[in-house]
């Protein structure tokens, strides 16, 4: 999987930010979708995650309930940001 | 009449050789490998150690002889224990730096560190909820003793047996399906997840990041690995150097692949994710195809008790994993990156270990569990067709469960008690 390394993507700014750095497996996706099912439809959500396959189980498991991710994951450091807008569950 | 379809073919202009070699470093050293690449690279490299070493990849037996040595220091004589005395794996045979299986782990973690540095990945990682400590801690004393009771962890008894036609190792396959689940089970109880207190918070800074010296230290680390291996030469001691390499290897492979083997399991019940599960499938079918060609030039494969052992043992190191974070592979290459919940993983899977050496005959675990069967190789009951057909069609099996389980709809997040959040900071600066 390859991602940016620079913020200056064209993102749109986030409505709410998720910090789970620190967290590792299973706990980042599970966070991810409670956060996201509080969240109106529509809205921008940032993750920041330092747990390398965290990067993948998310935006899968955000698909899954129909949320989408905006653009490749975002490298800083050893930290990843992922944008994820939030979508309708599926029906 | 031929037609050109849409836009002509954007002809990229050539470039600089300095913008390809850092165009490469990004591709392999940055960007991460597909699950597919690392798991067919581990599986290649797991049958040239077969053939070179006469013995395929693990690392559990080793960690077990480290406990040993470590109660010796404090003047423990483990060499009375049933486990380490006439099994033959004591301690009593030199130490980690004089055997090869030492020099594998020391080469895993070096990779895994090596890795890690190229790609700016090291970062102290302390979980703010200190309860992960806990069961990080717990997670790794199951998971070591439910490995050293089915003779091997995720690589001995999982990725190195089953290509070795060894029937235990579908045993404790089908342990880690069971115990992967509970521990998910557990692992998402409110009382485990806790409370995720200070979860959402300001947006950071948008400094420009600035370079890392991380990857120069990589390079020193790669320079390290190249002089000792210029040293074990000149000492007579190449064997340990080449054991040596194959560590660094995997250890990079499992890195730069995030090859956890929980995820391949955990994941069938919380994301429904089956890439990694599909890319071991397929890993193992090509090592059971490298390594049937040597056995049928004469290599002698090794095969375990297939006894309740490896089928419990299956089942508590699922536990152990999911509630750890990590798996053998999982642990050593994010511990390097440092992650302290996973050291504390490392140093459970130590104790898990020699408390199974301990128990193996002061608790009758070995006359209990081990002792009523036998060691199976499906080789020795069907043949070479038979035994090849079954696990290539085993594994198929698993690669097309993992592809189906993949397409059901997600589980819905469970319910649970509305946690208790803590005020959400503002995340946008009022207009100044």
């Amino acid at each position: 999987m390859s991602f940016e390394t620079s913020l200056e993507a064209a993102l749109p700014p986030p409505d709410r930010v998720l910090d789970l750095r620190g967290e590792t497996c299973p706990y980042p996706p599970v966070y991810t979708i409670e956060e996201l099912s509080d969240m109106a439809v529509g809205e921008v959500l940032e993750v920041i995650t330092d747990n390398p396959p965290s990067i993948h189980t998310i935006p899968w498991h955000a698909a899954k309930h129909g949320h989408a991710l905006l653009a490749p994951p975002v490298k800083r450091g050893a930290n990843f940001h992922l944008f994820l807008r939030v979508g309708a569950p599926p029906s | 009449m031929a037609q050109l379809v849409g836009a002509a073919p954007v002809v990229a202009p050539p470039r600089s050789f300095r913008e390809r070699v850092a165009d490469g470093y990004r591709r392999v050293c940055v960007d991460y490998w597909p699950y597919w690449a690392a798991t067919l690279t581990a599986a290649f490299l797991n049958i040239l150690l077969f053939a070179y070493a006469g013995s395929a990849w693990g690392v559990t037996t080793e960690f077990t002889r480290m406990g040993g040595h470590i109660l010796q220091l404090f003047g423990v004589d483990v060499n009375q224990w049933a486990y380490f005395g006439p099994t033959g794996i004591g301690p009593n045979k030199g130490l980690p730096w004089d055997r090869t299986s030492g020099w594998l782990i020391f080469g895993m973690f070096g990779g895994a560190l090596i890795g890690s540095l190229l790609s700016s990945s090291c970062q102290l990682r302390v979980p703010r909820q200190r309860r992960r400590l806990f069961f990080g801690f717990l997670g790794g004393v199951l998971g070591g003793f439910g490995a050293r009771l089915a003779m091997g962890c995720n690589l001995g008894s999982f990725f190195s047996a089953i290509p070795q036609f060894s029937l235990h190792g579908w045993l404790f396959m089908l342990g880690l399906f069971a115990g992967t689940w509970l521990g998910v089970q557990i692992a998402l109880h409110p009382w485990v997840m806790g409370t995720p207190e200070r979860r959402v918070r300001r947006a950071l800074p948008s400094t420009p990041a600035r370079p890392s010296i991380q990857p120069y230290l990589g390079v020193l680390g790669i320079v390290g690995v190249v002089l000792l291996l210029v040293w074990f030469v000149q000492t007579g001691l190449e064997r340990l150097g080449v054991v040596m390499l194959f560590g660094v290897a995997f250890g990079l492979v499992i890195e730069r692949g995030r090859i956890c083997f929980t995820n391949a399991f955990r994941e069938l019940w919380i994301t429904r994710q089956g890439h990694l599960a599909r890319a071991l499938a397929l890993a193992m079918m090509l090592a059971t195809i490298g390594f049937a060609v040597q056995i049928a030039a004469g290599a002698k494969p090794r095969f375990e008790y297939a006894s309740l052992g490896a089928l419990i043992g299956g089942v508590l190191f699922g536990v152990g994993i999911v509630l750890a974070g990590g798996c053998e592979t999982g642990w050593m290459y994010r511990s390097v990156q440092g992650y302290v919940q996973l050291w504390m993983a490392g140093l459970g899977t130590l104790v898990g270990t020699v408390l199974l050496a301990y128990g193996w005959d002061h608790w009758g675990l070995y006359d209990l569990l081990v002792a009523p069967a036998r060691p199976v190789s499906l080789l020795n009951e069907f043949g070479m067709a038979v035994a090849l057909v079954l696990t290539l069609a085993g594994l198929g099996a698993w690669y097309l469960f993992a592809t189906w389980w993949e397409t059901r709809p997600a589980a819905l997040p469970r319910s649970r008690p509305a946690p208790i959040r803590a005020p959400r900071t503002e995340l946008r600066e009022p207009a100044s």
